[in-house]
Protein backbone atom coordinates (compact mmCIF):
# COMPACT_ATOMS: atom_id res chain seq x y z
CA UNK A 1 0.00 0.00 0.00
CA UNK A 2 1.95 2.94 1.28
CA UNK A 3 5.22 1.05 1.55
CA UNK A 4 7.78 1.55 -1.22
CA UNK A 5 10.88 -0.37 -2.20
CA UNK A 6 13.23 2.32 -0.96
CA UNK A 7 11.64 2.32 2.50
CA UNK A 8 12.23 -1.41 2.81
CA UNK A 9 15.81 -1.02 1.57
CA UNK A 10 16.48 1.66 4.18
CA UNK A 11 15.06 -0.59 6.90
CA UNK A 12 17.26 -3.44 5.71
CA UNK A 13 20.33 -1.19 5.60
CA UNK A 14 19.60 -0.07 9.17
CA UNK A 15 19.24 -3.69 10.31
CA UNK A 16 22.48 -4.58 8.55
CA UNK A 17 24.37 -1.71 10.17
CA UNK A 18 23.01 -2.46 13.64
CA UNK A 19 24.00 -6.11 13.20
CA UNK A 20 27.49 -5.19 12.02
CA UNK A 21 27.95 -2.76 14.90
CA UNK A 22 26.84 -5.37 17.40
CA UNK A 23 28.99 -8.09 15.87
CA UNK A 24 32.06 -5.90 16.16
CA UNK A 25 31.46 -4.58 19.69
CA UNK A 26 29.76 -7.34 21.70
CA UNK A 27 31.78 -9.77 23.80
CA UNK A 28 29.70 -12.91 24.17
CA UNK A 29 30.05 -15.37 21.29
CA UNK A 30 26.31 -16.06 21.30
CA UNK A 31 25.35 -12.38 21.08
CA UNK A 32 27.88 -11.79 18.31
CA UNK A 33 26.27 -14.59 16.31
CA UNK A 34 22.81 -13.16 17.02
CA UNK A 35 24.00 -9.86 15.56
CA UNK A 36 25.32 -11.65 12.47
CA UNK A 37 21.91 -13.29 12.13
CA UNK A 38 20.45 -9.79 12.06
CA UNK A 39 22.75 -9.04 9.12
CA UNK A 40 21.57 -12.19 7.35
CA UNK A 41 17.96 -11.20 7.94
CA UNK A 42 18.63 -7.79 6.47
CA UNK A 43 19.86 -9.60 3.37
CA UNK A 44 16.70 -11.72 3.30
CA UNK A 45 14.53 -8.63 3.60
CA UNK A 46 16.45 -7.09 0.68
CA UNK A 47 16.03 -10.18 -1.48
CA UNK A 48 12.34 -10.58 -0.77
CA UNK A 49 11.64 -6.86 -1.22
CA UNK A 50 13.45 -6.78 -4.56
CA UNK A 51 11.58 -9.79 -5.86
CA UNK A 52 8.23 -8.45 -4.59
CA UNK A 53 8.55 -4.91 -5.91
CA UNK A 54 10.38 -5.40 -9.20
CA UNK A 55 8.70 -8.64 -10.28
CA UNK A 56 11.71 -9.53 -12.45
CA UNK A 57 12.10 -13.33 -12.35
CA UNK A 58 10.54 -12.94 -8.93
CA UNK A 59 11.01 -16.48 -7.70
CA UNK A 60 14.79 -16.26 -7.70
CA UNK A 61 14.88 -13.77 -4.85
CA UNK A 62 12.47 -15.80 -2.74
CA UNK A 63 14.42 -19.01 -3.36
CA UNK A 64 17.68 -17.25 -2.55
CA UNK A 65 16.18 -16.09 0.76
CA UNK A 66 15.16 -19.67 1.63
CA UNK A 67 18.70 -20.87 0.93
CA UNK A 68 20.13 -18.13 3.13
CA UNK A 69 17.83 -19.18 5.97
CA UNK A 70 18.86 -22.84 5.68
CA UNK A 71 22.56 -22.01 5.69
CA UNK A 72 22.25 -19.63 8.63
CA UNK A 73 20.44 -22.36 10.57
CA UNK A 74 23.45 -24.63 10.00
CA UNK A 75 25.76 -21.87 11.16
CA UNK A 76 23.71 -21.35 14.33
CA UNK A 77 24.07 -25.05 15.12
CA UNK A 78 27.81 -24.79 14.67
CA UNK A 79 27.87 -21.67 16.85
CA UNK A 80 26.28 -23.57 19.74
CA UNK A 81 28.77 -26.43 19.33
CA UNK A 82 31.70 -24.00 19.42
CA UNK A 83 30.29 -22.14 22.43
CA UNK A 84 29.90 -25.41 24.37
CA UNK A 85 33.42 -26.52 23.38
CA UNK A 86 34.91 -23.22 24.56
CA UNK A 87 32.96 -23.24 27.79
CA UNK A 88 34.20 -26.75 28.59
CA UNK A 89 37.85 -25.95 27.93
CA UNK A 90 38.13 -22.35 29.04
CA UNK A 91 35.02 -21.77 31.22
CA UNK A 92 34.29 -18.57 29.28
CA UNK A 93 32.65 -17.62 26.01
CA UNK A 94 33.78 -14.02 25.98
CA UNK A 95 35.52 -13.19 22.75
CA UNK A 96 38.16 -10.88 24.20
CA UNK A 97 39.33 -13.45 26.76
CA UNK A 98 40.13 -15.96 24.03
CA UNK A 99 43.44 -14.41 23.06
CA UNK A 100 46.27 -16.94 23.32
CA UNK A 101 47.56 -16.13 19.87
CA UNK A 102 48.53 -12.61 18.89
CA UNK A 103 50.56 -11.29 15.98
CA UNK B 1 6.69 -25.70 -15.38
CA UNK B 2 8.83 -28.51 -16.83
CA UNK B 3 11.72 -29.69 -14.70
CA UNK B 4 15.16 -28.99 -16.19
CA UNK B 5 16.99 -31.90 -17.77
CA UNK B 6 19.90 -33.09 -15.71
CA UNK B 7 23.10 -34.33 -17.28
CA UNK B 8 24.41 -36.63 -14.57
CA UNK B 9 27.70 -37.19 -16.39
CA UNK B 10 28.61 -33.52 -15.93
CA UNK B 11 28.18 -33.69 -12.19
CA UNK B 12 29.54 -37.21 -11.83
CA UNK B 13 32.57 -36.28 -9.71
CA UNK B 14 30.43 -34.37 -7.20
CA UNK B 15 27.86 -37.18 -7.01
CA UNK B 16 30.59 -39.77 -6.38
CA UNK B 17 32.13 -37.64 -3.64
CA UNK B 18 28.78 -36.97 -1.96
CA UNK B 19 27.99 -40.68 -1.91
CA UNK B 20 31.48 -41.48 -0.61
CA UNK B 21 31.27 -38.87 2.14
CA UNK B 22 27.92 -40.19 3.38
CA UNK B 23 29.21 -43.77 3.16
CA UNK B 24 32.28 -42.84 5.19
CA UNK B 25 30.10 -41.68 8.08
CA UNK B 26 28.00 -44.87 7.95
CA UNK B 27 30.98 -47.19 7.56
CA UNK B 28 32.72 -45.50 10.47
CA UNK B 29 29.58 -45.92 12.54
CA UNK B 30 28.93 -49.61 11.87
CA UNK B 31 31.92 -51.47 10.42
CA UNK B 32 35.26 -49.72 10.69
CA UNK B 33 34.83 -47.94 14.01
CA UNK B 34 37.88 -45.71 14.34
CA UNK B 35 39.88 -47.69 11.72
CA UNK B 36 41.86 -44.62 10.81
CA UNK B 37 43.94 -45.94 7.91
CA UNK B 38 41.15 -47.85 6.18
CA UNK B 39 38.91 -44.80 6.30
CA UNK B 40 41.71 -42.64 4.90
CA UNK B 41 42.29 -45.07 2.03
CA UNK B 42 38.54 -45.02 1.33
CA UNK B 43 38.59 -41.22 1.17
CA UNK B 44 41.60 -41.13 -1.15
CA UNK B 45 40.02 -43.74 -3.44
CA UNK B 46 36.83 -41.65 -3.66
CA UNK B 47 38.87 -38.59 -4.62
CA UNK B 48 40.79 -40.58 -7.24
CA UNK B 49 37.49 -41.87 -8.66
CA UNK B 50 36.20 -38.31 -8.86
CA UNK B 51 39.40 -37.23 -10.63
CA UNK B 52 39.04 -40.15 -13.05
CA UNK B 53 35.54 -38.91 -13.89
CA UNK B 54 36.74 -35.32 -14.28
CA UNK B 55 39.58 -35.90 -16.74
CA UNK B 56 37.45 -37.34 -19.63
CA UNK B 57 35.29 -34.19 -19.50
CA UNK B 58 38.15 -32.05 -20.86
CA UNK B 59 37.16 -30.73 -24.26
CA UNK B 60 33.49 -30.52 -23.29
CA UNK B 61 31.87 -27.12 -22.96
CA UNK B 62 28.38 -27.38 -21.56
CA UNK B 63 26.11 -26.77 -18.64
CA UNK B 64 23.39 -28.55 -16.75
CA UNK B 65 20.75 -27.71 -14.12
CA UNK B 66 20.08 -24.36 -15.86
CA UNK B 67 23.74 -23.34 -15.65
CA UNK B 68 24.11 -24.12 -11.97
CA UNK B 69 26.75 -26.62 -13.03
CA UNK B 70 29.07 -25.56 -15.84
CA UNK B 71 31.59 -27.82 -17.51
CA UNK B 72 34.48 -26.00 -19.18
CA UNK B 73 38.28 -26.35 -19.00
CA UNK B 74 38.45 -23.58 -16.39
CA UNK B 75 36.20 -25.50 -13.98
CA UNK B 76 37.92 -28.82 -14.68
CA UNK B 77 41.38 -27.34 -14.11
CA UNK B 78 40.34 -26.09 -10.67
CA UNK B 79 38.54 -29.34 -9.86
CA UNK B 80 41.66 -31.37 -10.55
CA UNK B 81 43.82 -29.03 -8.47
CA UNK B 82 41.35 -29.18 -5.57
CA UNK B 83 40.98 -32.97 -5.78
CA UNK B 84 44.75 -33.42 -5.77
CA UNK B 85 45.09 -31.13 -2.76
CA UNK B 86 42.35 -32.95 -0.85
CA UNK B 87 43.85 -36.38 -1.59
CA UNK B 88 47.30 -35.31 -0.39
CA UNK B 89 45.80 -33.76 2.75
CA UNK B 90 43.95 -36.99 3.59
CA UNK B 91 47.20 -38.95 3.25
CA UNK B 92 48.91 -36.45 5.57
CA UNK B 93 46.01 -36.53 8.06
CA UNK B 94 46.13 -40.26 8.86
CA UNK B 95 49.38 -40.16 10.84
CA UNK B 96 48.51 -36.85 12.49
CA UNK B 97 45.19 -38.27 13.70
CA UNK B 98 46.91 -41.40 14.98
CA UNK B 99 49.50 -39.36 16.88
CA UNK B 100 47.06 -36.93 18.48
CA UNK B 101 44.30 -39.53 18.97
CA UNK B 102 41.56 -37.34 17.49
CA UNK B 103 38.04 -38.66 17.98
CA UNK B 104 35.43 -39.47 15.27
CA UNK B 105 37.86 -40.18 12.46
CA UNK B 106 35.28 -41.09 9.82
CA UNK B 107 33.55 -37.74 10.23
CA UNK B 108 36.87 -35.94 9.78
CA UNK B 109 37.41 -37.49 6.36
CA UNK B 110 33.74 -37.05 5.45
CA UNK B 111 33.84 -33.34 6.33
CA UNK B 112 37.02 -32.98 4.28
CA UNK B 113 35.18 -34.51 1.32
CA UNK B 114 32.21 -32.17 1.86
CA UNK B 115 34.58 -29.20 1.82
CA UNK B 116 36.02 -30.54 -1.44
CA UNK B 117 32.55 -30.81 -2.98
CA UNK B 118 31.80 -27.22 -1.97
CA UNK B 119 35.00 -26.01 -3.62
CA UNK B 120 34.29 -27.96 -6.80
CA UNK B 121 30.87 -26.30 -7.04
CA UNK B 122 32.40 -22.88 -6.46
CA UNK B 123 34.76 -23.44 -9.38
CA UNK B 124 32.06 -24.80 -11.67
CA UNK B 125 29.01 -22.59 -11.29
CA UNK B 126 27.89 -19.32 -12.81
CA UNK B 127 24.91 -18.75 -10.55
CA UNK B 128 25.16 -16.47 -7.54
CA UNK B 129 22.93 -18.71 -5.42
CA UNK B 130 25.11 -21.73 -6.12
CA UNK B 131 28.31 -19.74 -5.54
CA UNK B 132 26.92 -18.87 -2.13
CA UNK B 133 25.93 -22.46 -1.32
CA UNK B 134 29.31 -23.79 -2.48
CA UNK B 135 31.14 -21.17 -0.47
CA UNK B 136 29.16 -21.93 2.68
CA UNK B 137 29.54 -25.70 2.27
CA UNK B 138 33.28 -25.11 2.05
CA UNK B 139 33.39 -22.61 4.91
CA UNK B 140 31.26 -24.57 7.40
CA UNK B 141 33.29 -27.71 6.73
CA UNK B 142 36.54 -25.77 7.14
CA UNK B 143 35.36 -24.21 10.43
CA UNK B 144 34.71 -27.68 11.82
CA UNK B 145 38.06 -29.00 10.56
CA UNK B 146 39.96 -26.05 12.08
CA UNK B 147 38.51 -26.93 15.49
CA UNK B 148 38.90 -30.67 15.16
CA UNK B 149 41.59 -30.90 17.83
CA UNK B 150 38.93 -30.46 20.51
CA UNK B 151 41.19 -30.72 23.55
CA UNK B 152 43.77 -28.25 22.23
CA UNK B 153 42.94 -24.69 23.41
CA UNK B 154 44.73 -23.24 20.39
CA UNK B 155 42.51 -25.21 18.05
CA UNK B 156 39.43 -23.97 19.97
CA UNK B 157 40.62 -20.43 19.54
CA UNK B 158 41.31 -20.97 15.85
CA UNK B 159 37.79 -22.23 15.15
CA UNK B 160 36.20 -19.36 17.10
CA UNK B 161 38.14 -16.67 15.25
CA UNK B 162 37.67 -18.30 11.87
CA UNK B 163 33.94 -18.83 12.47
CA UNK B 164 33.04 -15.33 13.70
CA UNK B 165 35.07 -13.47 11.09
CA UNK B 166 33.92 -15.86 8.37
CA UNK B 167 30.28 -15.23 9.29
CA UNK B 168 30.70 -11.46 9.06
CA UNK B 169 32.51 -11.82 5.73
CA UNK B 170 29.77 -13.99 4.26
CA UNK B 171 27.10 -11.56 5.51
CA UNK B 172 28.91 -8.74 3.68
CA UNK B 173 29.14 -10.85 0.55
CA UNK B 174 25.44 -11.74 0.68
CA UNK B 175 24.45 -8.12 1.13
CA UNK B 176 26.37 -7.43 -2.07
CA UNK B 177 24.68 -10.33 -3.86
CA UNK B 178 21.26 -9.00 -2.83
CA UNK B 179 22.00 -5.68 -4.55
CA UNK B 180 23.34 -7.39 -7.66
CA UNK B 181 20.15 -9.43 -7.85
CA UNK B 182 17.92 -6.47 -7.05
CA UNK B 183 19.24 -4.15 -9.73
CA UNK B 184 19.58 -6.73 -12.51
CA UNK B 185 16.77 -9.14 -11.62
CA UNK B 186 19.07 -12.07 -12.35
CA UNK B 187 21.33 -14.41 -10.44
CA UNK B 188 23.00 -16.10 -13.40
CA UNK B 189 26.23 -14.31 -14.29
CA UNK B 190 25.96 -14.09 -18.09
CA UNK B 191 22.36 -12.83 -17.78
CA UNK B 192 23.55 -10.27 -15.25
CA UNK B 193 26.07 -9.08 -17.84
CA UNK B 194 23.30 -8.85 -20.45
CA UNK B 195 20.97 -6.99 -18.10
CA UNK B 196 23.72 -4.54 -17.20
CA UNK B 197 24.69 -3.67 -20.78
CA UNK B 198 23.48 -0.12 -21.34
CA UNK B 199 21.29 0.06 -18.26
CA UNK B 200 21.04 2.44 -15.33
CA UNK B 201 21.70 1.53 -11.71
CA UNK B 202 25.31 0.65 -12.47
CA UNK B 203 26.48 2.39 -9.32
CA UNK B 204 24.27 0.29 -7.01
CA UNK B 205 25.50 -2.84 -8.75
CA UNK B 206 29.11 -1.69 -8.37
CA UNK B 207 28.43 -1.26 -4.64
CA UNK B 208 27.08 -4.81 -4.62
CA UNK B 209 30.22 -6.13 -6.31
CA UNK B 210 32.38 -4.23 -3.82
CA UNK B 211 30.53 -5.83 -0.90
CA UNK B 212 30.94 -9.29 -2.36
CA UNK B 213 34.59 -8.56 -3.09
CA UNK B 214 35.03 -8.10 0.67
CA UNK B 215 33.71 -11.62 1.24
CA UNK B 216 36.07 -13.07 -1.34
CA UNK B 217 39.04 -11.11 -0.02
CA UNK B 218 38.39 -12.84 3.30
CA UNK B 219 38.35 -16.27 1.67
CA UNK B 220 41.52 -15.76 -0.34
CA UNK B 221 43.26 -14.24 2.71
CA UNK B 222 44.11 -10.91 1.15
CA UNK B 223 44.68 -7.59 2.91
CA UNK B 224 42.59 -5.91 4.43
CA UNK B 225 40.73 -9.07 5.47
CA UNK B 226 43.76 -11.09 6.50
CA UNK B 227 43.84 -10.80 10.31
CA UNK B 228 42.30 -14.23 10.87
CA UNK B 229 44.92 -16.06 8.79
CA UNK B 230 47.91 -16.36 11.17
CA UNK B 231 45.81 -17.32 14.20
CA UNK B 232 43.74 -19.91 12.35
CA UNK B 233 46.75 -21.39 10.55
CA UNK B 234 48.68 -21.66 13.81
CA UNK B 235 45.84 -23.12 15.85
CA UNK B 236 44.30 -25.54 13.36
CA UNK B 237 45.62 -29.11 13.12
CA UNK B 238 48.57 -28.99 10.67
CA UNK B 239 47.01 -31.10 7.86
CA UNK B 240 43.96 -28.84 8.03
CA UNK B 241 46.24 -25.80 7.81
CA UNK B 242 47.76 -27.27 4.66
CA UNK B 243 44.23 -27.72 3.28
CA UNK B 244 43.06 -24.22 4.26
CA UNK B 245 46.11 -22.61 2.69
CA UNK B 246 45.40 -24.06 -0.74
CA UNK B 247 41.83 -25.35 -1.18
CA UNK B 248 39.45 -22.54 -0.20
CA UNK B 249 41.90 -20.05 -1.66
CA UNK B 250 41.94 -21.72 -5.09
CA UNK B 251 38.15 -22.13 -5.13
CA UNK B 252 37.53 -18.53 -4.06
CA UNK B 253 39.86 -17.23 -6.78
CA UNK B 254 37.97 -19.35 -9.32
CA UNK B 255 34.57 -17.99 -8.23
CA UNK B 256 35.94 -14.44 -8.11
CA UNK B 257 37.29 -14.76 -11.65
CA UNK B 258 33.90 -15.95 -12.89
CA UNK B 259 32.01 -13.15 -11.15
CA UNK B 260 34.39 -10.47 -12.38
CA UNK B 261 35.01 -11.58 -15.94
CA UNK B 262 31.64 -13.13 -16.84
CA UNK B 263 29.19 -11.13 -14.73
CA UNK B 264 30.90 -7.74 -14.72
CA UNK B 265 33.34 -7.57 -17.64
CA UNK B 266 33.94 -3.85 -17.19
CA UNK B 267 34.36 -3.90 -13.42
CA UNK B 268 37.96 -5.10 -13.27
CA UNK B 269 39.20 -2.38 -15.63
CA UNK B 270 37.13 0.40 -14.00
CA UNK B 271 38.23 -0.57 -10.49
CA UNK B 272 41.75 -1.59 -11.44
CA UNK B 273 43.20 0.63 -8.71
CA UNK B 274 41.35 -1.44 -6.07
CA UNK B 275 43.02 -4.68 -7.14
CA UNK B 276 46.40 -2.97 -7.45
CA UNK B 277 46.14 -1.64 -3.89
CA UNK B 278 45.00 -5.03 -2.54
CA UNK B 279 47.83 -6.81 -4.36
CA UNK B 280 50.55 -4.42 -3.18
CA UNK B 281 49.26 -4.34 0.41
CA UNK B 282 48.97 -8.15 0.57
CA UNK B 283 52.46 -8.68 -0.80
CA UNK B 284 54.14 -6.19 1.51
CA UNK B 285 52.19 -6.92 4.69
CA UNK B 286 52.45 -10.68 4.18
CA UNK B 287 56.17 -10.71 3.48
CA UNK B 288 57.21 -8.11 6.06
CA UNK B 289 55.20 -9.66 8.89
CA UNK B 290 56.48 -13.14 8.01
CA UNK B 291 60.04 -12.08 8.84
CA UNK B 292 59.75 -11.84 12.67
CA UNK B 293 57.73 -15.07 13.07
CA UNK B 294 59.17 -17.91 15.15
CA UNK B 295 56.37 -20.39 14.55
CA UNK B 296 56.69 -21.98 11.12
CA UNK B 297 52.92 -22.39 10.60
CA UNK B 298 52.50 -18.69 11.35
CA UNK B 299 55.33 -17.83 8.98
CA UNK B 300 53.72 -19.89 6.23
CA UNK B 301 50.40 -18.14 7.03
CA UNK B 302 51.92 -14.72 6.36
CA UNK B 303 53.64 -16.11 3.28
CA UNK B 304 50.23 -17.33 2.06
CA UNK B 305 48.89 -13.77 2.41
CA UNK B 306 51.80 -12.62 0.25
CA UNK B 307 51.05 -15.32 -2.32
CA UNK B 308 47.44 -14.12 -2.48
CA UNK B 309 48.96 -10.73 -3.31
CA UNK B 310 50.98 -12.13 -6.22
CA UNK B 311 47.85 -13.81 -7.57
CA UNK B 312 45.87 -10.56 -7.21
CA UNK B 313 48.45 -8.89 -9.49
CA UNK B 314 46.96 -11.15 -12.16
CA UNK B 315 43.47 -9.84 -11.37
CA UNK B 316 44.71 -6.25 -11.52
CA UNK B 317 46.15 -6.90 -14.98
CA UNK B 318 42.90 -8.64 -16.02
CA UNK B 319 44.06 -10.00 -19.38
CA UNK B 320 43.70 -13.53 -20.67
CA UNK B 321 47.46 -14.07 -20.37
CA UNK B 322 47.36 -12.89 -16.77
CA UNK B 323 44.56 -15.33 -15.94
CA UNK B 324 46.58 -18.16 -17.48
CA UNK B 325 49.40 -17.08 -15.16
CA UNK B 326 46.99 -17.12 -12.22
CA UNK B 327 45.91 -20.69 -12.97
CA UNK B 328 49.52 -21.79 -13.39
CA UNK B 329 50.44 -20.06 -10.14
CA UNK B 330 47.63 -21.68 -8.16
CA UNK B 331 48.46 -25.20 -9.39
CA UNK B 332 52.15 -24.77 -8.54
CA UNK B 333 51.38 -23.09 -5.22
CA UNK B 334 49.27 -26.08 -4.17
CA UNK B 335 52.18 -28.46 -4.84
CA UNK B 336 54.90 -26.48 -3.08
CA UNK B 337 52.79 -25.45 -0.11
CA UNK B 338 51.48 -28.94 0.63
CA UNK B 339 55.04 -30.25 0.29
CA UNK B 340 56.29 -27.69 2.81
CA UNK B 341 53.50 -28.53 5.24
CA UNK B 342 54.27 -32.26 4.87
CA UNK B 343 57.78 -31.53 6.15
CA UNK B 344 56.43 -29.34 8.97
CA UNK B 345 54.26 -32.34 9.94
CA UNK B 346 57.20 -34.74 9.71
CA UNK B 347 59.34 -32.55 11.98
CA UNK B 348 56.55 -32.05 14.51
CA UNK B 349 55.73 -35.77 14.49
CA UNK B 350 58.57 -36.58 16.87
CA UNK B 351 57.51 -36.56 20.54
CA UNK B 352 58.56 -33.33 22.23
CA UNK B 353 58.98 -31.47 18.95
CA UNK B 354 56.70 -28.68 17.74
CA UNK B 355 55.88 -26.15 15.04
CA UNK B 356 58.67 -23.71 15.88
CA UNK B 357 61.30 -22.73 13.32
CA UNK B 358 63.88 -23.72 15.96
CA UNK B 359 62.64 -27.32 15.71
CA UNK B 360 64.25 -27.32 12.25
CA UNK B 361 67.72 -26.67 13.73
CA UNK B 362 70.27 -29.14 12.45
CA UNK B 363 67.72 -31.06 10.45
CA UNK B 364 70.33 -31.69 7.76
CA UNK B 365 72.21 -33.97 10.16
CA UNK B 366 69.16 -35.81 11.46
CA UNK B 367 67.11 -36.15 8.28
CA UNK B 368 69.09 -35.17 5.16
CA UNK B 369 66.22 -36.02 2.80
CA UNK B 370 63.75 -33.73 4.59
CA UNK B 371 66.32 -30.95 4.78
CA UNK B 372 67.13 -31.01 1.07
CA UNK B 373 63.47 -31.20 0.04
CA UNK B 374 62.51 -28.39 2.43
CA UNK B 375 65.24 -26.34 0.74
CA UNK B 376 63.62 -27.05 -2.62
CA UNK B 377 60.19 -25.95 -1.34
CA UNK B 378 61.55 -22.78 0.28
CA UNK B 379 63.37 -21.87 -2.93
CA UNK B 380 60.20 -22.63 -4.91
CA UNK B 381 58.01 -20.50 -2.62
CA UNK B 382 60.45 -17.63 -3.08
CA UNK B 383 60.01 -18.09 -6.84
CA UNK B 384 63.60 -18.95 -7.73
CA UNK B 385 64.85 -21.22 -10.53
CA UNK B 386 65.22 -24.15 -11.15
CA UNK B 387 61.91 -24.88 -9.43
CA UNK B 388 58.31 -24.55 -10.60
CA UNK B 389 57.80 -21.53 -8.34
CA UNK B 390 59.60 -19.41 -10.90
CA UNK B 391 57.10 -20.01 -13.71
CA UNK B 392 53.98 -18.94 -11.84
CA UNK B 393 55.51 -15.58 -10.93
CA UNK B 394 57.14 -15.21 -14.35
CA UNK B 395 53.88 -15.53 -16.28
CA UNK B 396 51.88 -13.21 -14.00
CA UNK B 397 54.59 -10.53 -14.04
CA UNK B 398 55.11 -10.92 -17.79
CA UNK B 399 51.40 -10.26 -18.35
CA UNK B 400 51.67 -7.20 -16.09
CA UNK B 401 54.57 -5.80 -18.13
CA UNK B 402 52.67 -6.41 -21.38
CA UNK B 403 49.77 -4.33 -20.04
CA UNK B 404 52.04 -1.45 -19.02
CA UNK B 405 52.02 -2.30 -15.30
CA UNK B 406 55.78 -2.84 -15.26
CA UNK B 407 56.11 -1.06 -11.91
CA UNK B 408 53.67 -3.53 -10.34
CA UNK B 409 55.78 -6.40 -11.67
CA UNK B 410 58.84 -4.66 -10.23
CA UNK B 411 57.18 -4.43 -6.80
CA UNK B 412 56.36 -8.13 -7.08
CA UNK B 413 60.00 -8.94 -7.81
CA UNK B 414 61.09 -6.80 -4.87
CA UNK B 415 58.73 -8.83 -2.68
CA UNK B 416 60.20 -12.10 -3.93
CA UNK B 417 63.54 -10.86 -2.69
CA UNK B 418 62.08 -9.87 0.70
CA UNK B 419 60.46 -13.29 1.01
CA UNK B 420 63.79 -14.97 0.33
CA UNK B 421 64.96 -13.59 3.68
CA UNK B 422 62.60 -15.61 5.85
CA UNK B 423 62.58 -18.67 3.60
CA UNK B 424 66.39 -18.71 3.73
CA UNK B 425 66.18 -18.44 7.52
CA UNK B 426 64.61 -21.92 7.59
CA UNK B 427 67.44 -23.21 5.39
CA UNK B 428 69.96 -21.57 7.74
CA UNK B 429 68.37 -23.35 10.71
CA UNK B 430 68.53 -26.70 8.93
CA UNK B 431 72.12 -26.50 7.73
CA UNK B 432 74.07 -24.17 9.98
CA UNK B 433 72.63 -24.64 13.47
CA UNK B 434 73.24 -27.53 15.84
CA UNK B 435 70.46 -30.08 16.38
CA UNK B 436 69.00 -30.54 19.85
CA UNK B 437 69.51 -34.31 19.60
CA UNK B 438 71.76 -36.44 17.40
CA UNK B 439 69.27 -39.24 16.76
CA UNK B 440 67.97 -39.56 13.20
CA UNK B 441 64.40 -38.38 12.76
CA UNK B 442 61.87 -41.16 12.18
CA UNK B 443 59.39 -40.15 9.48
CA UNK B 444 56.19 -42.09 8.66
CA UNK B 445 56.07 -43.44 5.12
CA UNK B 446 52.96 -41.39 4.26
CA UNK B 447 54.75 -38.07 4.90
CA UNK B 448 57.75 -39.23 2.89
CA UNK B 449 55.49 -40.30 0.03
CA UNK B 450 53.80 -36.90 -0.18
CA UNK B 451 57.17 -35.15 0.02
CA UNK B 452 58.45 -37.30 -2.86
CA UNK B 453 55.39 -36.63 -5.01
CA UNK B 454 55.41 -32.87 -4.45
CA UNK B 455 59.17 -32.39 -4.74
CA UNK B 456 59.30 -34.37 -7.99
CA UNK B 457 56.36 -32.37 -9.35
CA UNK B 458 57.96 -29.05 -8.36
CA UNK B 459 61.27 -29.97 -9.98
CA UNK B 460 59.83 -31.57 -13.12
CA UNK B 461 57.52 -28.60 -13.72
CA UNK B 462 60.52 -26.39 -13.06
CA UNK B 463 62.47 -27.97 -15.91
CA UNK B 464 59.58 -28.88 -18.27
CA UNK B 465 56.82 -26.34 -17.63
CA UNK B 466 55.33 -26.46 -21.15
CA UNK B 467 52.50 -29.00 -20.58
CA UNK B 468 51.14 -27.20 -17.51
CA UNK B 469 51.49 -23.79 -19.19
CA UNK B 470 49.62 -25.10 -22.22
CA UNK B 471 46.86 -26.47 -19.99
CA UNK B 472 46.47 -23.21 -18.09
CA UNK B 473 46.38 -21.15 -21.29
CA UNK B 474 43.59 -23.37 -22.64
CA UNK B 475 41.71 -23.24 -19.34
CA UNK B 476 41.91 -19.46 -19.05
CA UNK B 477 40.46 -18.88 -22.51
CA UNK B 478 37.51 -16.50 -22.30
CA UNK B 479 38.61 -14.94 -19.02
CA UNK B 480 40.15 -11.50 -18.68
Amino acid sequence: MGITLSQVLILAAAMFSIGLYGALTRKSVVIVVMCVELMFNAVNLNLVAFSFFTGLSALRGQVFAVFVMVVSACELGLCMAIAILLYRNRATIEVDRINMMKW
Amino acid sequence: MPLPKVNYLYMGPELVLTAAALLLILVDLYFWRGRNRRLAVFGVLALLAAAAMTIPLFGVRGATLSKVMVVDPFALFFKLVILAAAAMVIVLSADYIAKHKLASVGEYYAILLFATIGMMFMAATTDLIMIYIGLELTSISCYILAGYHKTDPKSNEAVLKYFLLGLIASALMLYGFSFIYGFTGQTELSRIANALAGQKGQLAVAAGVLFSLAGFAFKVASVPFHQWVPDVYEGAPTPVTAFLSVGPKAAAFAALARILFIGFPTFASTWKILFIVMAIASMFIGNLLAIPQTNIKRMLAYSSIAHAGYILVGFAVASEAAMAGVLLYIAIYVLMNIGAFAIVLAVAHEPGSGDEVSNFSGLAKRAPFLAITMTVFMVALAGMPPTAGLWGKFYIFKAAVEKGLWWLALLGLLNSVISLYYYANVIRHMYFLEPSSEQPLVTPAAFKGIVWVTVLAVLIIGFIPQPLIWLSIISARGFG
